[in-house]
């Protein structure tokens, strides 16, 4: 079974680890013509005009035995490979083949084959290109997309239409539910005709059936570009106390703050007129590192977002929420934005209704 | 390290005298101007020409949809009685446009202009911007008020300008901005309310008007010269004239858009 090589082709449970027994032909057309063996006709090669890689391979496709004549070889030395009887186009096409699967003509150093996260980078960029993500998205600094052709789009009421910017989107989204979202952005099996994340964008981003590959491809790309730690291990949040919690339900609901007149909660009658995704399910889909970035000052992280800056203000080492904050806050020294961070990283169905019911369904605004 | 420490000191050395030049410079280039203009020039109103007009309304007035401001309770409220309008097209009673933008668009020397240090104030009353139009020169300061009970964001979308976006809650103070470069015309939304939308007219010298009740508007102390005049408005789109004015002179130029 080895000499013939039959596990080659053939599936034999347990000589699953058996080899190929021909000749590697990977880089056949780069072998020095010393090195191709002619045997006894080598002479008559040289005389008739094919003493080449081509005239070795055309002679040898139309009988492989062709080299071994005149000789007299033992039973183990005989040739293996069998006589397919190819036609002349096919020993053309073979020929070709072979003549083209050559060495690079450029000295190893000149390649960029980077063992590390360059790697994913490259590997992404041709994803990202077939899909023409870009068509859509922003993927990297100082690009244009289709949307800033589109005069309806230019528009003050469409500019927040537009699909969001995936520069930093590595360090903005948790990699596994990156991979869930794009493996299916309605993020559900029965209302399908909605975009998962942002319900009130009136286009959705299309379900491309991405193989498993270049889901992987895909999310491998964005964790590099933004230089994120592998494997990814979500950062815990400090565990809040029930004061804090009933400290930052309050702020959430709080006249003074303007979170829930514009972001969903999950209820549908809020949810109608909301135009933000949903920060109760944030710590599924963020990273609570930039989601503390990105409530503090949004627009250096994306311009022109539909978020306003200026929500927190830093008062010696800590950020302070700018607006009148409940009563409940006096006397509390921490931090006021990575209170807000860590009360939606512990988010749960409980604190949900809690939240509605604080906030007073629909109303609140 | 010592020779860090050298080095270290002939850095701050350095540092110190490029901020105490640097100051000194910009103190007298803020009065005089650039060099080439020789000072910062201010409309000649004793000298200058002054254009008036009326920008009229050419056909039916339309008739303008209620605000929907449910959303916002206190908004709601603030109209209770008779609700807000949209003020995309607003006729006075003869017939003229209300919130039309009229400037000299282009044939003024090259020139520094004087900005003005009063602010011009954007208020945010009743949930809506008052008023609904503003012209600012570029570096002048815009107050931006918030009187309202309620949170809003104040999101000017500008082409050339930098895009920014502030929240201002209720009792804030009062927040002062610029826009560096010439653009007519920058919109303004809230996030928090869509339904809210005001114009603000950035322009580089002081040649420009928002027409008030009357639909008039009055630009003083033109130097003499042939120029474009344009008038703007937020639905009907642009329309310029070509005028030509001498010292002295007092000339009219009517602006008329197709309802």
């Amino acid at each position: 079974m080895r000499f013939y090589g039959c596990a080659a082709c053939h599936e034999i449970s347990g000589l699953e680890e058996e080899q190929r027994i021909g000749t590697e032909l990977t880089k056949e057309g780069s072998k020095p013509i010393e090195r191709l063996d002619f045997a006894l006709l080598g002479h008559k090669a040289e005389a008739e005009g094919w003493y080449t890689h081509k005239g070795f391979f055309e002679h040898k496709l139309e009988n492989p035995a062709v080299y071994d004549q005149g000789k007299e070889k033992a039973k183990q030395d005989r040739l293996k490979m069998p006589n397919f009887n190819l036609s002349k186009p096919e020993i053309d096409a073979v020929t070709t083949f072979l003549e083209g699967s050559v060495d690079a003509t450029v000295p190893p150093r000149y390649f960029y084959q980077p063992a590390d996260q360059r790697q994913d980078i490259i590997d992404g960029w041709w994803v990202v290109r077939k899909y023409n993500c870009m068509g859509c998205h922003r993927v990297h600094v100082g690009q244009t997309t289709t949307f800033d052709t589109l005069a309806r789009y230019q528009d003050p009421d469409w500019k927040d239409q537009k699909p969001p910017t995936l520069i930093g989107e590595g360090g903005r989204v948790n990699p596994d539910w990156l991979m869930r979202f794009l493996g299916n952005p309605s993020l559900s099996e029965t209302d399908t005709n909605r975009d998962g994340v942002r319900q009130y964008l009136k286009v959705r981003m299309p379900t491309f059936s991405f193989s498993n590959g270049e889901l992987r491809k895909l999310v491998r790309f964005f964790a590099a570009l933004s230089s994120q730690a592998e494997p990814f291990i979500q950062t815990k949040t400090d565990p809040l106390s029930d004061e804090e919690r009933t400290m930052a339900r309050q702020l959430f609901s709080s006249e003074g703050a303007p979170c829930l007149k514009c972001h969903m909660t999950g209820d549908p009658k809020h949810d109608a007129k909301a135009t933000a995704p949903n920060f109760t399910v944030a710590k599924d889909r963020l990273q609570p590192g930039w989601t503390k970035r990105w409530i503090l000052d949004p627009a250096t992280m994306s311009p022109g977002t539909a978020m306003p800056s200026g929500l927190f203000r830093h008062d010696e080492s800590r950020w302070v929420f700018a607006g009148p904050v409940p009563a409940s806050f006096n006397g509390y020294q921490k931090d006021h934005a990575d209170l807000l961070v860590r009360y939606m990283f512990q988010f749960t169905p409980e604190e949900l209704n809690r939240l509605r019911a604080s906030a007073g369904s629909g109303a609140g605004r | 390290m010592k020779k860090i420490w050298i080095g270290v000191s002939l850095a701050c050395a350095l540092t110190l005298a490029g901020c105490g030049g640097g100051e000194n410079k910009e103190a007298p280039k803020a009065a005089e101007g650039t060099p080439a203009a020789g000072g910062a020039a201010m409309p000649d109103e004793a000298n200058g020409a002054t254009v008036t007009g009326k920008v009229v309304l050419d056909g039916a007035k339309p008739v303008m949809k209620a605000l929907d401001m449910s959303a916002t309770p206190f908004c709601e409220r603030a109209h209770q009685g008779s609700a807000a309008k949209s003020e995309e097209v607003v006729v006075n009673s003869n017939g003229t446009l209300k919130n039309a933008f009229v400037w000299i668009k282009s044939g003024l020397p090259d020139k520094q202009w004087a900005v003005p240090t009063t602010a011009v104030t954007l208020d945010q009353n009743g949930c809506q911007y008052k008023p609904h139009v503003i012209g600012v020169m570029a570096g002048q300061q815009i107050d931006i008020k918030n009187s309202d009970p309620t949170n809003h964001n104040i999101h000017p979308q500008p082409q050339t300008n930098q895009e920014w976006n502030e929240s201002q809650p209720p009792g804030s103070a009062d927040k002062m901005q610029t826009f560096g470069r010439q653009e007519v015309m920058i919109p303004v939304k809230c996030n928090i309310h869509p339904w809210m939308r005001s114009y603000i007219g950035v322009v580089a010298h002081p040649f420009f008007a928002v027409t008030g009740d009357d639909g008039s508007f009055t630009i003083k102390g033109l130097p003499p010269g042939t120029y474009t005049i344009e008038a703007w408005h937020e639905k009907y789109g642009t329309s310029d004239q070509t005028i030509t004015v001498a010292p002295k002179e007092s000339k009219t130029q009517d602006f008329s858009f197709k309802g």
